[in-house]
């Protein structure tokens, strides 16, 4: 039903929704943590290029740039999963197509962070002989 | 300016019906026709662009680490892509967004501060941003290739 209401109208005297700045304080103090990890991935790439596949996997051995990779790929997926939340909600109105493709995001990123966590962690405890 | 005057005395206008509610007309801001192009509108955008790029990047970079994982037979089919010199093009484009992103946001986590929103200081911040992810890219990527690390042919390694 078409209200005769403005909008404005209808949210003054309400408060906040308690949770407007939510999201925009998420997407900074995670894009804090990323920076130095960022800085430490462009280094990694000079160190890993050109040494094949022997030379990949002794990287990934190594506990702290397997720590640092999972905290690298999972901080980003954190980030992205924000900002691509942004992104569709700036874009697209329609609330089916929003509501899937917000759920899409939701699903792809928690997908990756699951394959991220198994090649990560997997490759680094075999490494270590515990299993 | 006409929409604006019409706005603040409230005449009636085209379009609207007798008995129906009177819109609310607004000044329409910022009008397309009289946009000045700014460095800090490309920048913004940029940055989102840049962003969405990244989402890609970073599912690739975890099939990296899928690849090793999952043994060296993988591992070969995966630089076959990576390392075909279309598949370097998209890593060339990726650490392009990587560099922007991270200088943007540096630039974007400045300004939340309060700090550098003077028009002259946001589009120095900005042009600085662009020049920085021009200048790193081609940086890493003429140490890569005059390293050795990566070879342009269809037969590299990775």
């Amino acid at each position: 039903m078409t209200s005769y209401t403005t909008e404005k109208r209808r949210v003054e005297g309400l408060g906040s929704a308690r949770h407007g700045a939510g999201t925009w304080i998420k997407e900074r103090v995670s894009s804090v943590f990323l920076v130095p990890l960022t800085v430490w991935a462009v280094w990694s790439v000079t160190e890993v290029a050109g040494e094949g596949y022997a030379g990949a996997r002794a990287w990934m051995e190594q506990p702290l740039n397997a720590v640092l990779l999972a905290l690298l790929v999972l901080g980003s997926i954190y980030h992205m999963h924000l900002g691509m939340r942004v992104i569709v909600e700036d874009y697209i109105h329609k609330t089916f197509s929003k509501g899937a493709l917000l759920m899409i995001n939701l699903f792809v990123c928690l997908g990756l962070a699951a394959a991220a966590t198994f090649a990560i962690a997997g490759t680094a405890i075999t490494a270590l002989g515990a299993f | 300016m006409s929409q604006a005057s019409a706005g603040a005395t409230g005449k009636a206008r085209k379009g609207g019906s007798k008995g129906a509610p009177r819109p609310l007309v607004r000044p329409l801001s910022p009008h397309v026709q009289v946009w000045r192009w700014h460095v800090t509108m490309l920048g913004s955008i940029l940055h989102r662009a840049s962003g969405v790029a990244l989402y890609v990047g970073t599912a690739l970079v975890i099939a990296w680490a899928a690849a090793v994982a999952m043994g060296p037979d993988t591992y070969a089919e995966f630089v076959r892509y990576a390392g075909h010199p279309l598949g370097l093009l998209v890593w060339f484009g990726l650490t392009g967004a990587l560099f922007y992103h991270l200088a943007s946001g540096l630039r974007h986590l400045l300004w939340d501060l309060g700090a550098g929103l003077k028009p002259k200081t946001a589009d120095a911040l900005t042009n600085l941003s662009l020049w920085f992810a021009v200048i790193a890219t081609l940086a890493l990527w003429g140490w890569l290739l005059f390293s050795g690390a990566v070879r342009l042919s269809l037969t590299m390694t990775l």
